[in-house]
């Protein structure tokens, strides 16, 4: 039975997740947008969400690793030229992010606000 | 405009939904891995309202309905296979 009710609560967080952007992007577009609509593409990523859960799966335990990582999706993008782009610029953003937190000497933005004082 | 991908689809939730899914119990998604999947989600609801709302458009409606969504449907799945 929890099984189940876990299950309702991600799937009502996806819907709200895809509603979000849906009506976000019908606005930009001067359109409404019906319920029937939304949910239509919520079931649509819903069921999308699985089948990449079950790609990254797959792609991880062939490199013989438990933890799915930013390789894996790249992976999975590979027929897609716009997305593998964005995500490869995405994943070295996040790298970077990473890094400069890591290390406590100054970049060279941390420099560039210096300078304007 | 691109940081709004961070948003929309929560890392945390996404986690939990990508492992639900997961057959091996040991099996998880790093942070990046949630993050990157996360905008890719993103980008296929945005894709699909796009092209759903240029269908509605070109049928003189204001509003986007399901038949408009139904339209799309086929080639998107193609773009993001």
């Amino acid at each position: 039975m929890e099984n189940i009710d876990h299950e309702k609560k991600l799937k009502i967080t996806c819907y709200k997740a895809v509603k979000n952007v849906c009506q976000e992007t019908a606005k930009n577009m001067g359109l409404g947008m019906e319920k029937a609509a939304t949910d239509l593409i919520s079931e649509l990523i819903w069921k999308k969400a699985k089948r990449i859960a079950e790609d990254l799966e797959l792609f991880a335990k062939h490199a013989k690793r438990s933890t799915i990582n930013a390789d894996d999706i790249k992976l999975l993008v590979r027929h897609n030229e716009k997305l593998k782009e964005d995500l490869s610029k995405l994943a070295e953003e996040m790298k970077k992010a990473r890094k400069s937190k890591k290390s406590n000497v100054a970049t060279d933005n941390d420099f560039a606000e210096v300078d304007s004082l | 405009m691109e940081e709004a991908s961070a948003d929309a689809f929560h890392t945390e939730a996404l986690k939990q939904t990508l492992k639900h899914h997961f057959k091996d119990p040991k099996t998880r998604a790093s942070d990046d891995a949630a993050r990157m999947t996360a905008h890719v989600l993103e980008i296929m609801t945005r894709e699909a309202t796009l092209r759903a709302g240029k269908v509605a458009e070109a049928s003189n409606d204001i509003c986007i309905r399901q038949e408009h969504v139904e339209k799309i449907l086929p080639l998107l799945m193609l773009d993001f296979s």
